[in-house]
């Protein structure tokens, strides 16, 4: 028999080893779900990667845009030795210009407020600064931030920001894919190796090659802007082409007022509709001379006097008459006439079959971001389809034409404008696929074109601005714009396209100067920064 | 004896077991303390790499050349030279 005394001895000690049994029950068993999420919380952290935005490259490799890593200062009071905050702010605005100047009602409202324990500045720190600024106990968030070391070149083009440009049509590609790691920490944040850890990589972003030429895109910069100032003009566009693959070699448009600075994201020589004007003309004569309407023998009868359609009478530019001119001489001296006389012989329907054929009515596909889809109208009476052979009441971009003019410089062949040349991912080379290539005219109707076009020039108003070593083939345009449905003498769109050499054409070139005050007229504005142009061009080609 | 037997197999696993115990458990330590440190040396050589593009990127920018052209105040060469008298 066990003893009363040691009954109660036994008892005494196994009563507190049953409780605490029982609290070990409560909390391992019946509270274990909870109590392993919350301690799965405390170790366990879900961190975002971050994969690398791809860069833009120019033809030759040179950086359009890169990645720069910079940082935002965190202030926690309780970090700053014997809260000497003033000093800390001092050392920081000497490492960072003008830091407490641009902060300063927030470090007062953080300094004053003993509440206010953390502050976040949204002041970018570079990396220089940030070792400058060590030992002080701040705190540095990282952010990565796009850098355009060629400054404004290109900025059409490139975009920014992932507005507009490349940097918004290729977002998808450039951005890459974000990843995620659930790994086990320290108490000092660093990952814990021997604990189970769950990594998905980021995919980094692809980086992009494009076809621009650096020193044609430069020198387009240069000579548009001299060009503005030249002739008074508020802005013009240049857009240069590979007239046999369609690749972009440079493309720009410069605004009288902001030239140099970067201007919210529109791209005029995509997205403004303008009316071609006198260019668009020897686009109608190789419809009509491909169709076989007319041939290179035809002489404009009806050129001796202005043509009367219904109510409209249909005039020369210069209100000179020129009877019975030949087809050479109709573009050599931009007849309205003997062209309204060509799309009558054409007719609306194969005019209309060809102008869709050469995308006239739809976007030219270009990967760029913004690019808008050209007028054009359901009805065409007699005098519409006329004044439509010399460019008006229909509206074009300026990628549209110079697609649809390089046709007759690439024998006949529409090739699609487009600037990336390639994608690199991880060292693998990817070509985009763009619209196929589709024939449109006879290569015999392109010769005959380019035999006009070349009498032109050489032979018209700009035939002294042509320099000796160049072959140019080429056409000037000056436009009214409609106001209100209503042409204006007091705004022109002044133009120059064309391509060089004329047989196997290495560049295609369009021209627009908007509203030039020092003449109005295509061939002394627009042709003479076209021409400087292709001079520089021949010799980076 | 048998007892004892048992006893000294006993006390000779558990020695082994701290043994092994000890020597692994530094070899994490070590493997850890590698891995931060080349970690660390990615992170910094990935920054130089980052320095370095942009300054190369900065140098050869068609801008940084004009203005260093600019400043250099370059005389064109045909203002300098007399080429009928060769």
């Amino acid at each position: 028999m066990v003893p009363e005394r040691s009954k109660i001895l036994l008892m005494t000690l196994l009563l507190p080893f049953a409780l605490i049994t029982i609290r070990l029950f409560y909390w391992q068993v019946i509270k274990q779900p909870e109590l392993k999420e919350r301690a799965l919380n405390q170790t366990y952290k879900l961190e975002k990667i971050d994969p690398k935005r791809g860069k833009i490259f120019t033809s030759d490799n040179y950086p359009l845009a890169l990645n720069q890593t910079y940082y935002q200062v965190s202030v926690y009071k309780p970090n700053i030795k014997d809260n000497k905050l003033n000093e800390v702010f001092d050392k920081i605005d000497q490492a960072i210009p003008n830091f407490k100047k641009n902060n300063q009602t927030l470090i007062d409202n953080f300094i004053n407020n003993s509440n206010q324990k953390w502050i976040t500045f949204s002041t970018e720190v570079s990396e220089d600064q940030k070792e400058n600024l060590k030992n002080l106990g701040l705190d540095f968030q990282k952010f990565n931030k796009r850098s355009y070391p060629e400054s404004n070149l290109a900025k059409d083009i490139v975009g920014n920001s992932k507005i507009g440009g490349l940097e918004a049509y290729y977002d998808k590609q450039l951005k890459g894919k974000t990843g995620f790691s659930l790994a086990a920490k320290d108490a000092t944040g660093k990952t814990i190796l021997t604990k189970k850890n769950w990594t998905s990589e980021s995919i980094d972003g692809r980086n992009l090659h494009t076809t621009i030429n650096r020193s044609i895109q430069f020198s387009l910069e240069q000579r548009l802007k001299e060009g503005i100032d030249k002739y008074v003009a508020d802005s013009g566009s240049i857009t240069i082409i590979d007239t046999k693959t369609g690749a972009l070699l440079a493309m720009s448009t410069i605004t009288a007022t902001s030239s140099a600075t970067p201007s919210a994201f529109k791209n005029p020589a995509i997205s403004d509709l303008f009316e071609p004007g006198s260019i668009f003309k020897p686009i109608v004569v190789t419809m009509a001379l491909d169709k076989k309407s007319i041939d290179t023998n035809f002489i404009c009868t009806g050129c001796g006097s202005p043509r009367s359609i219904g109510k409209y009478t249909v005039a020369n530019w210069d209100s000179e008459l020129h009877p019975n001119s030949s087809l050479q001489d109709i573009i050599k001296n931009s007849d309205n006439i003997g062209m309204s006389y060509i799309i009558g012989k054409l007719g609306e329907k194969n005019f209309l079959d060809y102008y869709h054929k050469m995308g006239l009515d739809q976007k030219t596909g270009i990967d760029l971001q913004g690019e808008s889809k050209p007028l054009l109208k359901e009805e065409w009476p007699e005098i519409d389809l006329a004044t439509a052979s010399f460019g008006q009441g229909i509206a074009v971009t300026q990628i549209n034409m110079l697609q649809a003019f390089n046709v007759i410089a690439n024998d006949g062949v529409l090739v699609r404008p487009h600037i990336v040349e390639y994608f690199d991912e991880n060292n693998k080379t990817i070509k985009p696929k763009f619209k196929p290539e589709v024939k449109i005219f006879e290569t015999e109707t392109t010769k005959q074109m380019k035999d006009i076009l070349k009498y032109a020039v050489e032979n018209g108003v700009v035939s002294k601005l042509k320099p000796a070593d160049l072959e140019v083939c080429a056409k000037s345009g000056t436009a009214q714009v409609a106001i209100k449905g209503d042409y204006t003498n007091s705004l022109t769109i002044a133009s120059y396209i064309g391509f060089s050499p004329c047989n196997n054409p290495k560049f295609t070139m369009i021209v627009t100067i908007n509203n030039p005050k020092s003449s109005p007229w295509g061939s002394s504005t627009a042709a003479p920064i076209w021409f400087e142009l292709a001079s520089d061009i021949n010799h980076l080609l | 004896m048998s007892n004892k037997i048992f006893v000294t197999i006993l006390v000779i696993t558990i020695v082994l077991q701290i043994s092994f115990s000890f020597y692994y458990s530094s070899e994490i330590i070590n493997q850890n303390n590698s891995f931060k440190e080349n970690t660390s040396k990615l992170e910094i050589l990935e920054k130089q790499q980052q320095a370095l593009e942009k300054k190369i990127a900065d140098l050869t920018s068609l801008s940084n050349m004009e203005n260093q052209i600019k400043s250099k105040n370059f005389v064109p060469i045909d203002q300098n030279l007399n080429l009928k008298k060769y």
